[in-house]
């Protein structure tokens, strides 16, 4: 399990930190948030925008994650959905129901409203409402009605849906991954006979979940899943459902690195266009800048792959902390990699530095040149740098740390025997390995240096004046470029609300103010006239 | 040492990661492309086979050697060249490239199974049929035969049968349709055993969703052979869908047979009549009744004397033959048998009178006699309201006073009601010049419909030979004949066109032809045709531009090649009215045409005058009315954006209305954002649109946008709006339109308002309460047609931004929105509807208590209002107790007044439930409705039909709306009939004589 399938999980996680600490007012009840929730999501689907209120319903739901309990869930299935006894049936064998209840005074008013429906599970509670005292239940009824008038279930499925993603929810929560597992393919499975877009934006999370409790449960569970998620791919398309397109195409690019299947997941990337190439939603689109950044990374093709992780990064919301590390990492080889020094910063944002340690000490080691602790550093840490899958790049890095030591040589020296070069770089190979070791990086433009064959030495040439060259002229210029870029992009990610306008458009009253103004102002200007 | 380590270790963690890979079935197709380019068949084919199977996984694989598969599917030795093109199919399918993946599906052959359930085959299959449909469009509109691919056309069949088979036969009448296949709609008719319902759906999609008109025309004449297949032949909708056809004789044939039957079938005959008659169709009409005529003349030698002796004496002496087949069915059935010398049998005599019945109700004599009696009737014009208006409006302003001339004739339209004029004589006067010309012609509107009297009527303001009058109240009191007769003209066209050709002025030549225009509504007389023309070329700008008016509504709808002189005169003017006028007139002789408009559609709006692009906007408007046809929006919708004349935008965006007024709910979101432009005669457009588009269905979202430009910054874009609006809440509950009301009040007795608004708001208190509140604006009939003569009027309407004049063309589109039950001597026996909901939900409008006085009424206090209501309650009681005390009286005295008396005691008391809604007795849920009433649209679905009277509506379906024949279940019984105490008498003998011709009064002049 990639550390970065943990990071990425991290965000949600985090948002629901941050929103919780952001309210500020007493702790709802879970009950009440899940049935604001149910509201909202039921408004939405009446106005066919369901993909607006989606960050707002999650980030809520994540409020309430925390405390969610089954009991929770089951309430709110029978106070909101039709045909709860059925989905009932389905959630019983996963749901477990015997711990402590708190909240049953609320159960027991809810199944009144449900009598009809309720099997096993209404009788039990219609033990439980004799004994509910009338103040509670009529406190918490107007607590009720204050937020959701129609108490009445809920017509729309994506309710249920939104039910059903909750239990998987909680299910990952309590650490029961198989359960989750199978709840999750019984939810992709009633998803496939909706087709309707305003399911679309639940639908993507529930696929997210769907992958990401078959991950927990083993390799072979993440790889079973791979052809549903390409046929599931396949009906987004037919269907343009964008948001789900741009999720499952994350997903399937995320169980392809996740076996190392680089050559597959680029395959595929280039094969599927993506919505004319405009995400819809913004955390998909991190996620996918990072994939193609690590594909890139994988394919030597370094510079495009750090304009994507840069992207990346630039993109991805604070407080997805996990995954700002795992973008970091990557960024840092990436650098690494071009013969760049990262800036020091990045190691030492808060909160991060830890996660960074073997990174930093690496670029520390090749800063220097140093081989030998290069290898020191690369051996001590082998093991996160397997789970960060960033093991094969390290390996590529060892010729780029015998560059910056060549660097440094020939910069000290004017002239230096290879003999002396092969010892300083504590290379173990003779002198005629040191000999081509130093072309290549003649040739590559590494060092400006001549070999004396003969004599077996490495004479540097005059550093020559870098600002008599075009060279700050170019800097200046892609730096201009990026901003201007950055610029366009925000202002092409700018939204205004559809309506807005209308309502400073000119009053009645204020129309014929202002006329009257005008024409007083008229009149006034003729009699200066006349004067 | 290290570093060796390092990769040794990364090999190690690769190849772990390999063996896992390794395990499960096919990560890598690598190997199987490989295969391919094997020179051995089998390994190919095998590989082919095995790469089939795994294609859903790992087609992004495959599809980087899609050439090698394509490859082998062209190569014609190899023996599973099918595989490999469903591989290819497949493969594309996955690249999203459905049009290759359907070409491979289709050479794949037998491989390619169409009964699998799976997405790629769904898909496919789906494309396959959309291909399917469009070539068969294609070949269908050209007109040629188009190959089609028979394994194409093979899976269509297929699911075709399929639908049939599982019996979802809505879906075969939709793939029938969509790909132009005739044959097929009638095998799904046949399997559906003729189900009636089925085949009203396939009806309802032949009218609504079939885009060309030939096609469509196709597809009604099937429908009409497959109704006549029904059990019981539903004979209304066969003889809609002929008029659709234009098929005259097989209508008559159908009429003339349902005569001869029996009396239910006659009944029916009557209904069909009626039915006709409101889709407004005048020449189809005329053309019925000719056939009808002449089948009787053949089948019966006496009655052939009878239709002789009347028919052309109709023509011949104009009005007195016609006078008397307006006194309908009694008098002339009696007095034409009675000329003839001799009638033996009384059976012949019979079928004499049923026929002329028919022929009143198809030449339009009957159904305007009712409605003009249930108009006169029902009047509830509120007087108060018009005295206000009059008492708030500068009266030297002539703008608002003409346009508070023209709202009294909109609200006494077809009521005969002068009084208000009458008594204002002095203020009339005010009207000099062309606003004299408009109150002459406003006397047209509110006596429209009396074709007897119309003459007598206007005799004072008519040119005579003697006395010189005003021109212009001349040239009105023609326009009036012709508003007055308006397709019904046959009496009054020689004399107009006498006056026509003896008229000198211009003026009164502008009268003339407009008059004779709609006098001779869509005829295509020549003669009247060569005199307009005449005029036309006299190049003078006021009475051309009236005669290129009057050419189009000469020939509205015939699409004859008459545009072309038009056109070319209005090339050669140099008058822009004249030129306006001709465009105009293009755009009418287009009327309904559709595609046969598209050739002058584009010649107009091409045109670098943007009089005549302008013209060619309407013509897109009118030509494809109530089509929702995507290439006219389209259009449209261009023009509306890109021209650069503001005309030519404000009428693309107007035009627009008339398209799209056959799914009024569609309108509004289509000009939403029209609404914001920043071109107000966009706006206005816009709202005019909606009031076209929307008319009297008080629409949410059209209100919404109306609203807002109701308080635009232009003052036109105000008027228009508040115009719309009125029209969207014509006959909406009161409750809807009691705030507008407020609304108009309110920008009337302002001061500071711009005059353009407050004329809007002076013809929206007209139009909203129009025609004693007892009419509608109804552009397309309840079958679902267009409404000829309500759709020109209201596109002449529009042309009051020009010409105040015109704006009396609102009368046309205002229908009476009544329920009238016949018997089969098409009296109205006593009968009664029941509505179900509350009585004052659609209750008249209460009427106004006060004059309100210019001067308090800028500030009312509360206290004022409320004073004034608590007397008014009062005085209403005294009056409903007065008025019942008099009850007994009534029948004798059938005095206009009185029945105005009863209104105010109805009224009176749904106020006073009203308002005394808190105590206990609440009202009641429904109420009795007698024949005739007045049931507006959304009151229809409550109003029922009682089970078990006496009389029952002889179309089962009928709705209680319109003119419904109803067939008498105890014909013994005595028969109650009602007499509506109208007065279509010549008014000399009742009514006071005609108001003072006011032109005498000539001070101002």
């Amino acid at each position: 399990m990639g550390k970065g399938s943990d990071a990425m999980e991290v965000d949600k996680k985090e948002e629901a930190l941050v929103t919780e600490g952001g309210k500020g007012k007493g702790p709802e009840k879970v009950i009440e948030i899940l049935c604001q929730n149910v509201f909202l999501l039921e408004e939405a689907v009446v106005a066919k925008e369901t993909s607006l209120c989606m960050g707002r319903l999650m980030r809520q739901t994540a409020a309430a994650r925390k405390r969610l309990t089954e009991h929770d869930i089951v309430r709110l299935l029978r106070a909101k959905i039709p045909n709860s006894a059925e989905v009932e049936k389905t959630l019983g064998v996963f749901l477990d129901l015997s711990g402590p209840d708190e909240n049953k005074e609320d159960e027991a008013m809810e199944t009144d409203e449900n009598k009809e429906n309720g099997g096993a599970e209404g009788m039990a509670n219609g033990a439980a409402e004799s004994e509910a005292a009338p103040e509670e239940k009529k406190e918490a009824a107007e607590a009720k009605v204050a937020y959701n008038k129609p108490t009445r279930a809920s017509a729309v499925p994506e309710c249920e849906i939104y039910v059903l993603l909750l239990a998987i929810l909680r299910l990952l929560d309590a650490g029961t991954h198989e359960k989750a597992r199978e709840l999750s393919v019984l939810v992709v499975e009633r998803l496939e006979g909706f087709n309707r877009r305003t399911m679309d934006s639940l639908a993507a999370r529930v696929y997210a979940y769907y992958s990401w409790s078959h991950e927990k449960c083993g390799d072979e569970k993440l790889k079973g899943i791979r052809s549903k998620l390409l046929q599931l791919q396949r009906t987004a398309i037919l269907r343009h459902d964008e948001v789900g397109q741009e999720t499952l195409l994350n997903l399937l690019l995320h169980n392809y690195l996740h076996f190392s299947l680089y050559d597959h997941a680029e395959k595929l990337r280039s094969k599927t266009q993506v919505g004319n190439g405009q995400h819809r939603n913004m955390h998909q689109f991190c996620r996918y800048l990072y994939y193609v950044g690590r594909i890139r990374a994988i394919q030597l093709d370094y510079t495009e792959s750090k304009e994507k992780l840069q992207q990346a990064l630039r993109k991805v919301p604070v407080s997805a902390k996990g995954f700002r590390i795992t973008l970091h990492k990557w960024l840092c080889m990436v650098h690494l990699l071009l013969g760049e020094i990262p800036e020091r910063t990045h190691f030492t944002t808060p909160g991060m530095r830890r996660a960074l340690k073997p990174y930093f000490s690496l670029t520390q080691a090749i800063r220097k040149g140093d081989l030998k602790t290069f290898q020191q550093v690369a051996q001590e840490h082998w093991d996160q740098f397997m789970e960060d899958k960033t093991h094969n790049l390290i390996v590529r890095l060892q010729h780029n740390v015998i560059r910056t030591g060549l660097r440094n040589i020939s910069k000290a020296y004017s002239r230096v025997s290879l003999q002396d070069v092969s010892q300083m770089l504590g290379l173990s190979g003779g002198v005629e390995e040191v000999e081509c070791i130093v072309a290549k990086a003649v040739r590559d433009g590494a060092i400006d240096a001549k070999i004396d064959h003969t004599n077996q030495w490495m004479s540097t040439s005059e550093a020559s004046d870098i600002y008599s060259t075009l060279e700050p002229q170019q800097a200046f210029h892609s730096r201009i470029m990026f901003c201007l870029n950055l610029h366009n992009e925000a202002v092409k990610a700018m939204r205004y609300s559809p309506n807005e306008h209308k309502d400073s458009a000119e009053t009645e009253e204020a129309r014929k103010e202002r006329l009257q103004q005008e024409q007083e102002l008229a009149s006034a200007l003729q009699e200066e006239d006349e004067f | 040492m290290a570093s060796a380590a390092v990769v040794k270790r990364a090999n190690g963690g690769m190849k772990k990661g390999e063996e896992v890979e390794g395990q499960q079935k096919l990560t890598s197709a690598q190997g199987l492309i490989a295969l391919l380019d094997e020179d051995d068949d089998r390994l190919r084919a095998c590989a082919l086979k095995q790469l089939d199977e795994v294609v859903p996984d790992l087609w992004f694989e495959v599809s980087s050697s899609i050439a090698t598969i394509e490859a082998l599917y062209e190569d014609e030795s190899f023996g599973e060249r099918n595989l490999a093109a469903l591989l290819a199919s497949k493969v594309f399918y996955h690249l999203g490239e459905l049009q290759e993946s359907l070409t491979y599906a289709l050479c794949a052959g037998s491989l390619f199974d169409v009964t699998e359930q799976s997405d790629y085959v769904q898909t496919i299959v789906g494309k396959c049929i959309d291909e399917y449909m469009k070539q068969r469009e294609k070949g269908e509109i050209s007109g040629e035969e188009i190959q089609i691919d028979s394994r194409l056309e093979a899976i269509v069949q297929r699911m075709f049968k399929r639908c049939l088979e599982d019996g979802q036969l809505e879906q075969a009448i939709g793939i029938a349709l969509d790909s132009c296949h005739l044959d097929l709609l009638r095998t799904v008719a046949e399997h559906g055993q003729f189900d009636k319902k089925l085949l009203t759906y396939a009806l309802r999609v032949c009218q609504n969703l079939i885009v060309s008109r030939k096609f469509r025309e196709k597809a009604l004449r099937l429908m009409v052979d497959l109704f006549k297949q029904l059990d019981q032949p539903d004979w209304i909708v066969i003889s809609q869908c002929l008029m659709f056809l234009d098929e005259a004789a097989a209508v008559a044939e159908i009429l003339t047979n349902l005569l001869g039957q029996d009396s239910d079938s006659i009944l029916l005959a009557y209904q069909i009549a009626f039915d006709l008659f409101e889709n407004e169709q005048p020449q189809f009409l005329s053309k019925v009744s000719d056939h009808v005529e002449k089948m009787l003349k053949k089948a019966e030698q006496p009655a052939e004397t009878a239709a002789d002796g009347e028919k052309p004496a109709a023509s011949q002496e104009g009005a007195e033959p016609m006078e008397a087949d307006q006194e309908m069915t009694g008098a002339a059935e009696g007095a034409a048998p009675a000329e003839k010398k001799e009638k033996p049998s009384s059976e012949e005599k019979e079928s004499d009178r049923k026929v002329n019945k028919l022929l009143s109700i198809l030449q339009g004599d009957a159904p305007i006699k009712l409605h003009l009696e249930f108009l006169y009737s029902k009047n509830r014009t509120d007087p108060t309201i018009l005295k206000n208006l009059k008492s708030s409006v500068e009266t030297r302003n002539s703008v608002c006073h003409s346009a508070i001339i023209f709202t009294n004739a909109l609200m006494h339209m077809g009521t005969t009601v002068d009084t208000f004029l009458r008594e204002h004589l002095d203020w009339l006067a005010r009207a000099t010049n062309w606003a004299k010309f408009s109150a002459t012609a406003g006397l047209g509107v509110i006596h429209r419909g009396q074709l007897s009297q119309g003459q007598f009527l206007m005799a004072p303001y008519l040119p005579s030979d003697g006395s010189s009058g005003s021109p212009f109240s001349e040239g009105g009191a023609l326009y009036a004949l012709g508003l007055m007769h308006c397709d019904k003209g046959k009496v009054i066209r020689d004399f107009l066109l006498q006056s026509l050709r003896n008229a000198s002025s211009e003026v009164v030549q502008h009268g003339a032809c407009l008059g004779l225009g709609l006098a001779t509504l869509g005829t295509d007389d020549e003669e009247v045709f060569e005199d307009l023309k005449n005029v036309l070329y006299t190049d003078s700008a006021v009475a051309g531009e009236a005669a290129g008016i009057a050419i189009g509504l000469l020939s509205v709808g015939t699409g004859s090649d008459k545009t072309e002189q038009m056109l070319a005169y209005a090339h050669d003017t140099q008058h822009e009215k004249i030129t306006r006028g001709l465009a105009l007139g293009c755009a009418l002789v287009m009327y309904g045409r559709e595609e046969n408009a598209d050739a002058l559609i584009l010649q107009l709006c091409q045109d670098q005058n943007p009089i005549l692009r302008y013209g060619g906007m309407f013509c897109i408007g009118l030509a494809y009315s109530g089509t929702m046809s995507n290439f006219a929006i389209q259009k449209l919708l261009h023009f509306a954006v890109s021209d650069v004349s503001d005309d030519v935008r404000r009428a693309a965006v107007m035009c627009l209305g008339f398209v799209m007024y056959s799914q009024p709910e569609q309108c509004p979101h289509t000009v939403a954002l029209l609404s914001e432009s920043f071109n107000p005669h966009v706006r206005y457009g816009v709202a005019m649109a909606l009031g076209i588009a929307c008319a009297g269905t008080g629409m949410k979202e059209a209100m919404n946008i109306l609203q807002v430009l109701s308080k635009d910054a232009i003052d036109f874009v105000r008027q228009g709006a508040l115009i719309a609006t009125s029209m969207v809440l014509l006959q909406q509950p009161e409750s809807k339109v009691s705030g507008f009301r407020k609304k108009l009040d309110k920008i009337v007795s302002d001061k500071h308002e711009d005059v353009m608004c407050k004329m809007g708001a002076i013809i929206a208190v007209g139009l909203i309460d129009a025609g004693g509140r007892n009419v509608n604006i109804r552009l397309r009939s309840r079958n679902g047609f267009p409404r000829l003569l309500s759709v020109i009027g209201m596109a002449v309407f529009t042309q009051y931004w020009y010409w105040y004049p015109l704006s009396y063309f609102m009368s046309l589109p205002l229908t009476p929105t009544a329920f009238i039950g016949l018997n089969e001597n098409l009296d109205m026996p006593k009968f009664s509807v029941v509505s179900k909901c509350k009585p004052s939900i659609f209750a008249y409008a209460e009427p106004v208590e006060h004059a309100n006085n210019v001067l308090t009424s800028k500030a009312p206090t509360a206290v004022l209002s409320t004073t004034a209501k608590a007397k008014a309650r009062a005085a209403k009681k005294e009056d409903a107790k007065k008025s019942t005390s008099e009850k007994g009286k009534e029948n004798a005295d059938s005095n206009k007044m009185e029945v105005e008396g009863e209104a105010a005691e109805l009224e009176a008391a749904g106020d006073e439930k009203k308002e005394e809604g808190s105590k206990p007795k609440a009202e009641a849920t429904e109420e009795q409705k007698e024949n005739p009433t007045r049931v507006v649209p959304a009151q229809e679905k409550h109003v029922h039909f009682l089970a078990g009277s006496r009389f029952t509506p002889i179309n089962e379906n009928a709705k209680s709306i319109g003119i419904v024949l109803l067939k008498d279940n105890e014909p013994g019984k005595e028969l109650e009939v009602v007499n509506i105490p109208v007065n279509t008498e010549p008014p000399a003998s009742t009514e006071p004589p005609p108001p003072e011709p006011f032109e005498y009064n000539s001070a101002l002049d």
